[in-house]
This record gives structure tokens, sequence and C-alpha cells, in this order.
């Protein structure tokens, strides 16, 4: 028998019995629509996370970092290591950061802010709400995080309003004056170096009080304000009342010896208090203007804190880089950037590696969630199955009377594997048809709800063309399969069938 | 025709046996009916006794068929050997219960003896799988239903149409020759319709076209009046008649009716699973 002729009768059996081959149709339907939807799920949220890391540029970044700040054994990230990793193979420009912690005040309200310090090109890629990038010339400014303000407390109150009470404290970092609290230096003192330790305190102690009266022109009250906590404090401690007062006891970011700078802020990170991006919770500065400003503040020869000493706890004469990143110039090359790297002795990853183990990750969604769907794709062979088998039995008679007329035991069985083949076919692509609208359906009103976090316009749901192609293979195999028994069965009907007369 | 004697090996049940002999001249003289080995070869004494140059294209030996039922065995065929010859129309006759619609079942392939041999042109189709009885059936026999068995979702050009679909003939050409067959059993004008749009005796002239299609050497037919009223049968065996004749097709009909058995050339008659009589009128027919 020829294949057309094969299929045309198919087609014409499940013809004569529309509403049954409908119905059976349907559970494919449903059976395609739940794996896809199922899978696309998976499949949306790998790629929404993909395309976030993708357009950070992380699957071309390595990033190697130094915790020796920490006390720990790591090589040290400076400008001659910049110049090693810049001169590798592959890799396009070194950027490092360096980051530096401190309390602040603005208004009634302090904080704890980490300021990185980073290179003008990664400056100018973090989005602006408000204000102006800052560059490295004149005073330290500095670009705050749209949501720093959420950890922001009150200092008279001791009150934390994002934490309490859910509502962002009224604080405009544009306008308001906001001042950094600096840690008194700790000077490494050695015997050979007093002399020079001797005039670079000096030079401090001048520095402070320049300071000082700097920023006392706008801040008067905030200092005074703080002051009054700092009294209030040590009287408790005198009054040796430790428990009792506890609750009215305001404790603040900010140590008595602390040095009180003036902050200047350049701008706010895009967005509002609900909107997350990696830059929310970070401040921000030009690498140069942090470096000049921490040299200002700091002699020679004091500790910077955060940053390391060498054995015998002396500072370096430079400033040590918290990381690098390392750009490379196609995703290919990075693990052969990464290895050289490694083998220097630093401390390195790349994103891509990360993507790799999330991938692995999603792999395992992925299954659980076709698992899930496939439970209904199972039903849908079910019934398939039986639809194959009660067509088998009302023809059994027609079934025999081909056999006599010489039709092959083989063209039999394919004539019913195609039918129950179109059945899973029919199916696939209805059911694509109505994954597609759920999907469409999702992203447009399930995705803005839950997806927030990766920015506007993420899909949750994606369908990518090999799912579409895979989905109608595998939805007319799965026909196919459960069709096979009921067609097995046809051919060993008995072709007297035929003869018999009801 | 002589044959060497003195190599005679045994008779057993109407059949001489007999070993080492000129096989050369045997085969001419014996075509088709010789079988067995260069050592053991059999020769069938009704293949020889009939002289007059026809060809046995039907040739049943000593064949049983016992159905078990329960602990009883019924003896369906009890030992029957004919010979049906070429352009012969051949009616079996019996009453219901007799066994003649197992002899045909059983001639057609549609069932298998318990004992015995038949011989259809040459092959030993009781040795055959159901593969090679499909395949054998596709090109050598056609059938008449009693039911007509068309399929109701076909007209009646692509149900006569059909049997060639299983012989992978392209659509074209397959209904050309199925028009052609519509034609001859007068039909022409059905060709659209549906089994349920026509008469019984329509369907059967369908089912005659059906059978004949595929141009086989043997056709079946199992009651193919049963479901017509007197008048369609009468048609339908003149039919049949007319068919037999002039295609100088081989025609074997199980029928219960022996007014309609007259017309036959051959009339086989069962009882019980045995042959009880056989009319040959073949000499007769070509007589008138």
């Amino acid at each position: 028998m020829r294949i057309s002729d094969i299929l045309e009768m198919s087609l014409t059996n499940l013809w004569k019995r529309k509403m049954r081959t409908v119905l059976t149709v349907l559970g494919v339907v449903i059976g395609t629509a739940s794996i896809v939807v199922m899978l696309s799920l998976g499949l949306g949220l790998k790629q929404a996370m993909m395309d976030q890391v993708g357009s950070a540029g992380g699957l071309t970044e390595i990033l190697v970092y130094s915790d020796a700040m920490y006390g720990s054994d790591d090589l040290l990230l400076d400008d001659k290591t910049i110049e090693v990793f810049s001169e590798m193979e592959y890799v396009e420009n070194v950027q490092p950061q360096l980051i530096y912690s401190m309390p602040f005040q603005i208004g009634n309200y302090e904080g704890y802010m980490d300021l990185v310090g980073v290179t003008p090109e990664y400056l100018s890629q973090i989005p602006l709400g408000q204000g102006e990038y800052p560059d490295s010339k004149g005073n330290m400014r500095i670009i705050v995080g749209n949501q720093v303000v959420m950890s922001l407390v009150n200092m008279t109150t001791g009150e934390w309003p994002d934490f309490e009470s859910g509502e962002a404290p009224n604080v405009d970092f544009m306008t308001m004056p906001m001042i950094g609290g600096l840690e008194v230096e700790e000077t490494y003192e050695a015997d050979n170096d007093v002399s020079e330790d001797v005039t670079d305190n000096l030079a401090d102690i001048n520095e402070d009080f320049a300071v000082e009266e700097d920023f006392s022109l706008g801040t008067d009250e905030f200092n005074s304000e703080s002051d009054e906590d700092d009294s209030d404090f040590s009287d408790d401690e005198l009054d040796r009342e430790p428990y009792d007062e506890w609750e009215d006891e305001v404790y603040s970011y900010f140590s008595n010896d602390m040095k009180r700078v003036p902050i200047n802020v350049a701008g706010v990170t895009e967005g509002d208090l609900n909107t997350y991006a990696e830059y929310s919770y970070y401040c921000y500065t030009d690498i140069e203007a942090l470096k000049s400003f921490l040299k200002q503040q700091y002699s020679v020869n004091s500790i910077i804190p955060g940053q390391p000493t060498d054995r015998s706890g002396k500072p370096y004469r430079d400033l040590k880089y918290s990381q690098l990143t390392v750009k490379v110039d196609k995703a290919d090359n990075v693990e052969t950037v990464l290895e050289s790297i490694q083998m220097l002795g630093y401390q390195a990853e790349a994103q891509k590696e990360w993507l790799e183990e999330i991938e692995k990750e999603f792999m395992i969604i992925e299954a659980v969630l076709g698992g899930i769907g496939a439970v209904a794709m199972l039903v849908a062979a079910i019934s398939i199955a039986n639809t194959m088998t009660m067509s088998i039995y009302e023809r059994t008679k027609e079934i025999g009377v081909m056999k006599v007329l010489g039709c092959g035991l083989g063209n039999i069985r394919s004539m019913f594997l195609a039918e129950a083949g179109f059945i899973g076919f029919l199916g696939g692509i209805v059911g694509l048809v109505l994954s597609y609208t759920i999907s469409f359906l999702l992203n447009k009103f399930l995705a803005p709800m839950l997806m927030s976090d990766y920015g506007s316009n993420v899909n949750i749901s994606a369908i990518p063309l090999w799912l579409v192609l895979a989905a109608i293979v595998f939805s007319t195999i799965v026909g196919m399969v459960a069709g096979f028994f009921p067609a097995q069965r046809a051919t060993r009907l008995s072709p007297l069938a035929a003869i018999r007369n009801e | 025709m002589s044959l060497d004697y003195d190599s005679l090996y045994y008779m057993e049940d109407k059949r001489l046996k007999f070993t080492d002999s000129s096989n050369d001249q045997l085969e001419s003289t014996l075509a088709g009916v010789l079988y067995g080995d260069k050592k053991n070869i059999e020769v069938d004494l009704f293949a020889v006794d009939n002289d007059d140059g026809r060809k046995a294209v039907i040739q049943v030996r000593n064949l049983y068929k016992i159905y078990k039922v329960g602990t009883n065995k019924v003896r369906a065929l009890n030992g029957v050997d004919f010979n049906v010859y070429e352009g012969e129309f051949c009616a079996i006759v019996g009453t219901s219960g007799s066994g003649k619609s197992t002899l045909l079942n059983m001639l057609a392939g549609l069932e298998k003896p318990t004992k015995g041999e038949i011989i259809i042109d040459g092959q030993h189709i009781e040795k055959m799988n159901e593969n090679q009885l499909v395949k054998f059936r596709r090109e050598n026999v056609g059938f008449i239903f009693q039911s007509f068995n068309l399929i109701g979702t076909m007209n009646a050009l692509e149900n006569v149409a059909l049997p060639l679909t299983f012989r992978g003939i392209p659509k074209v050409l397959r209904l050309k020759r199925a028009m052609k067959l519509l034609r001859l059993v007068g039909l022409k004008e059905h060709a659209k319709h549906r089994p349920n749009q026509m008469s019984g005796g329509q369907q059967q002239r369908v089912g005659m076209a059906r059978a004949l299609v595929v141009n086989p050497k043997i056709m079946f037919a199992d009651e193919p009046t049963g479901n017509l009223d007197s008048r369609t049968s009468k048609e339908m065996m003149n039919l049949m008649r007319e068919v037999v004749n002039k295609q100088k097709k081989t025609l074997v009909m199980v029928t219960h009716d022996d007014t309609l058995a007259a017309i036959a050339d051959k009339v086989i008659r069962i009882v019980d699973g045995k042959i009880v009589a056989l009319e040959d009128r073949s000499t007769k027919v070509m007589e008138d």
C-alpha cells in the first residue's frame, strides 16, 4: 500500500467519528499544553536570568577578589596586578573596584554605606534617576543606590521605618546634607618611622580641624544632636541602669571618636523603593576620587579601615583594591583566562562558571515541571489507547474484509498507527496554540507581579522553536506508542470476522 | 499416455506413489500435478484420469477439519477430496452445518485445516503463514461475501478500487480500472453512491466488481445471494455465469439452494463433512 493511501484511509476513519476524535484530541491538547507551559516557565525564568547577566556583560567577565583585608592569605590586588592581567591574551581591559564602608547621617537618620569606587566606564553604565554622574576632579561626590534609604534608622527614636512600618523615611539625598563618619586612624608605629609619624599626625590634626570647620557650616544641628545622643549614652553608663533604660538607648553607627566628614551626593540611581537592581543597596563614586579622598583623610602611615597590612601590621604605601573585573573578548575565552589567573594564585571566578551551575539546576527544575505536565500526557495516551481499542472492536468486520481482500498485516498496523499518530499530531498542534495563548497571558498578567526583580518587560514563560518542534514530534510519538498495542491487536484479528453474519 | 508401472511403489488414498522414474517424461505429461522430490514423486490420479487437457486450479486432498467443543470432537470436514478446473463454475451445496462454509474458508486460506492438503495453482496454501496467505489472496483470489461487506465510508467506485489499493496501485489507475468493472456489472451511474444509497442487488454487483478488479485466477463466493430476493438472486447468478464464461474465471460458490446451484458446471454436495455426490456437468454445458 502507498503511504498516501494509508494516511488517507486513517484520516477518513478519524473524520467518520468526529466527536470521538475531537474528545481524544482534546486530551492530547491538554497534555501537550501542560508540558509545554510547564517547560516554558522554567525556560522563561532561565532566559530572564541569562538576559540579566548577559546584559551586564557578565558572560565575558572574570571577577578577581582578595580577602586580604580580612586577614586571609589572598594575593593583594593593586595597579601592578592590573598591569599583569591586562597583558594576558584575550583580555580587553581590567577594571578595579575599591570598597570603603562607613556610617553616615542624613536628616534625623543614619545608616551604613558600602562606598564602591569604580572606573568612569563602570560608573557611566549605572542608570541614574536623579542628578548627574560624578567625576574624578574636585571633591569626591557619590551616587546613592535607590534602596539605600530603606536601611536608614532614626537617630532619636531608634526607629527603623522600613522594617517597622514598611515606609521609607522622608529623606532627600539630593538636597539634604550627608555626613560620613571616618574611623580614627590607627597609626603604625615603628621606631625608625617616628619622626615621619609625628609630622603625619600633626598634618592630620590640622586636616581634621579644617574638615570640621567645613561641614559645620550647614550641619550644626546634626552635630549637636549626635552629641546629645552620645552624652545620653555615657550618662546611662554612669547611672548604671543597664537594662531598664536599654530601650531608650539609641544605638548609633557613629562612635564618639569618629571624624565627621561631609559627603557630596551627585545623584541617585534609577528606580523607586520597590525596584531592585544590582546597584540599589550600594553607593558609588569614581575610584580616583575615592583614592584621593582616602589619602586626604588618612596619613601615609595610618591604617585605613578595610585596607590590608603586611605581616608586621604596617600599611602599604598604595591602596589595595577589593576586586578586579577582568573583561575578556569572547565568552569562549573566559575559561582560558580564568585558568591563567587562578594559576597565578588569585581568587577568581567567572559568571560563566556560575551560570553553568545555574543551568544545571534549571535543568532539574525543568525536568520536574515537565514531569508534572507529563502526567496529563500520560492520561491522554491512555485515552488514545482506549479510543483505538474501541475503534478496532467496532471495525472488526471491516478489518476482516480488508484481510480477505488481501490487505497486508503490516498495512493494517500502519493504518491504525497512523490514526493514533494523527490524534497525537493534531493534539500537539492545537496544544501548542493553547500553550502560546497561556504563555502570552502569563507574560502579560503574571510576569509583572512575579518578575519585577528581573526588570520590567521580562517574560516568565518562553517557548523557543525547538520546544515547538519537540512538542509536535513528542505528541505524535506518544499517539503512536499508545496506538501500538491496539494496532497490533488489529493485525491479529481473524479474517473470518468478515464471513460471519450477525 | 503411459506410466511405468514397474516403478510403482505403493498406492494410498487414491494416489500413486512411486520412485526412480523418468521424471522428465512425467512432468511433460502430467503438468501441474506432480509433486514431491525427485526420489519420491507423487502423482495425482484425479489429474491423470482427466485427459481432456484441463488444468486443475484447486486440488483438495484428504481434508479434515476437526473442532473441539468441550470434550467432543466435531468433524466439520471429514476427509474431502476434489478438483476444480480452470474456467469452471463450481457450486458447493449443503445444508446449514454441513461444513460447506468451512470448506470455502479453507480454500480461501481464512482457516487452517486440521489435516490434508489444499493446492491452489500449484501452491500448498495449508502450509502458508498468515502473511503469505494475505499475499496469496491479494494476488490470486477475488471474494464475494454474503453480506456484501462494502466499506461504508467509501462510494461504489472506491470500494471496487480497494483491493488495488492494497497492491499499491496509484489512485488514478485504480479508479480507472474500477470504473471499467462498474461498467461491466452495469453500475456506471452509481459510481458515486455510498453502499447505503444502493439496493442489495446493486451492492452485491459492486462486490462482484470488487472481486474482479484484481483480475484474479479464482473467485470465491460465500452465499452471494443469501441476502437477496429471488429475482435479484437470479440476476446475480446470471451475472456470475456470464463472468465465468466471458472472463474465463474459476469460481467456487457456496450455497444451500439447489436451484441456484443448477447453473454451475460442477456441484459438490456435502453432508456432515463428507462429499456425498459430485456432479460434473462440464461436458453437458460444453455440448450446449
